[in-house]
Order: C-alpha cells, then structure tokens, then sequence
C-alpha cells in the first residue's frame, strides 16, 4: 500500500466534502493537503484500515469543521449581517443551507454529502457508513427534513 | 405559464427521501436554468449548490505539491529552453568548423610538403622528415586547434550562431 495509490486517488472526494464544508475553494485545498499529509503521518495503521475511503473522509471533515468553526468567528452571521433578517440573495442562502447541513448530527451531515454531492446510492452510503440500507432511507429522510424545516423558519422568521 | 408541477412533486419527494439519482440530477438540472419561478426560488441554492459541488475537483498541481511534501514525488519531466534543445547543433557547427580548419590547415602542410625540389614520390622516411620540419605548419594546426576549443566553449561565435 502507497500513498500514490492508496491515499492520492481519494483526493477530489475529499475537496469537495472539504469544499462543503468551508465554502472556499483555497481553504478547501488546504484541508484536502492537511488530510493527506496527517494519513501520511499514520501511515504505520493503513495495513489495519478496511475502509480507507471513509477513514480519509473522517479525517478531513474534522479538519475542515475546526477551519468553518474559524470562519465563522472571523465572519459571524447574524441577523444584521446584512441590515435585514431574512437571507436575500442566493449567496447568503447558500450560506446558510451549508450552515444547517453543518449542524446536523452524524451521520445525518455525512448522508446528505454523500447523496447530493457524490451521488452515492442507498447502498454505497449504508457500505461507507455502516448502517443498513432501510437505516440510510430513514436517516435521509430525517435529515432533509430538519433542513427544509429550519430553512423555512429563517426564510419567514429570519435567524 | 408553464406547469411545475412536476418540480414541485419532486422537490416534496426529495424532502421525502423519495427520489431517485435519477430524479435529483432533473431537479439539479431545473435549478441550474436562470429562469425560476419565484414559488421555487427558495430552493435553488441548495440544488445549485449541490450541482455545483459535485463538480469541483483539484488539479495535478495539487498532486505535485502533495507529493512532494510525502516524499512520494517522482523525478519530473525537466524542462529544457530553446538555447538548451539548440546545444546539440551548436556543437555540430563547432565540430564542422573545426574540421574545416583542421582540414584547410593538413592540407596546407601536405601542399608544403610536396614542394620537395626534385618533385619525387617521397619515401616513408621522407614523409617522416617532412612531418618533423614543418615547423609553420604545426603552430597553424595548434592555432586552429586553439580556435576549435574556442569556438567549443562558445557556441555563439559559430557560423551558424551568427
């Protein structure tokens, strides 16, 4: 087992589980390179890893949610961030989904990732996460629906 | 006005945990147009998103710069300027010169040497003599072996070069 071809390959998963996250290209690079660099640094567990996939994933929304939490407390978003309390424009709203996203709790985060920006079936998910594929149905279901419901309470309430 | 209700039943499946891939890429698809109606608007962020995320990738750049770092990297491609690709033809040029004046500078002592008074064929012995006294002749063939050198560590003062 190697880096270049057992570490490498994983690396545009990573970027956009890390881009998900940060909402930064450049920050995002930079997790995908602190992931990699900290899997290098364990390298003496590989051998022992039976899902590098998901053990890389871990790693790097670990890092990539202390680099948000960050973010965040350089560019808090308040109700006055924009003089109003309602997200008005596409930017601010996509902000705030991928905030909700960021809140939810595993592995609720890490299905809606999985399912909307990798495109994985029930399956793979149920493989990657070990759950069970009526388990993946559930707790997808949970998850966009805790999202739809607090983006409709800042769409009408604000935040 | 157009009918969306098909969206709309999509959109409430995909909240459901209903839809297909299948049925996430259209309603990716539909997010992706500029024109939305403003019912569904809410909702185009988060598909567009989705759309655009699943497209991001890194380059090789990327790859070099980790590779690098884990000491994994292999030995690149160098990459070689003009004046280096020109080196070969450079000393080409000062060879060919050099011959040229070693040649003009031989056969200038073989014109010396025939000039023997008898004009006889000249034995082995004779060529030996004429080889030992031709003192002039020697020092031009240091001189344009002086020149090749020069021209060697210099490629720019070939023929060629200028």
């Amino acid at each position: 087992m190697d880096f270049r071809n057992s570490i490498l390959p994983h690396r545009d998963r990573l970027y956009r589980l890390a881009l998900s996250i940060t909402m930064d290209a450049a920050e995002a690079e930079d997790v995908v390179q602190d992931t990699m660099l900290r899997a290098w640094e364990r390298r003496a567990e590989w051998d022992s890893i039976d899902n590098m996939q998901a053990w890389l994933m871990q790693i790097c929304k670990n890092i990539a949610l202390d680099k948000r939490k960050r973010l965040d407390r350089q560019q808090p978003l308040t109700p006055d961030h924009h003089g109003t309390d309602a997200p008005h424009d596409n930017k601010e709203s996509l902000d705030i989904l991928n905030r909700l996203i960021n809140k939810l709790p595993p592995p609720l985060d890490d299905l809606i990732r999985l399912r909307d920006i990798e495109g994985l079936s029930y399956r793979e998910m149920a493989e990657q996460l070990k759950l069970t594929e009526d388990q993946v149905r559930v707790y997808l279901h949970r998850a966009r629906q805790k999202v739809k419901e607090q983006y409709n309470q800042i769409q009408h309430y604000g935040l | 006005m157009m009918d969306y209700k098909y969206i709309e039943q999509l959109i409430d499946r995909y909240f459901d945990g209903e839809t297909t891939l299948e049925e996430e890429q259209i309603l990716r698809k539909f997010f992706a147009q500029e024109e939305i109606p403003e019912h569904l608007r809410q909702w185009q962020p988060l598909f567009l998103a989705e759309h655009k995320l699943s497209e991001a990738h890194l380059d090789a750049s990327f790859d070099n710069r980790i590779l690098a770092l884990t000491g994994e990297q292999h030995v690149q491609a160098r990459r070689i300027s003009l004046s280096m690709r020109m080196r070969p033809l450079f000393k080409a040029a000062a060879f060919i010169a050099f011959a040229i004046v070693f040649g003009t500078a031989v056969e200038h002592a073989a014109g010396t040497a025939s000039t023997y008074p008898d004009n006889t064929v000249m034995s082995e012995q004779d060529e030996l003599n004429a080889d030992e006294t031709t003192p002039i002749d020697i020092k031009s063939a240091e001189a344009t072996e002086g020149l090749a050198d020069t021209v060697l560590a210099n490629p720019t003062l070939t023929p060629l070069a200028q």
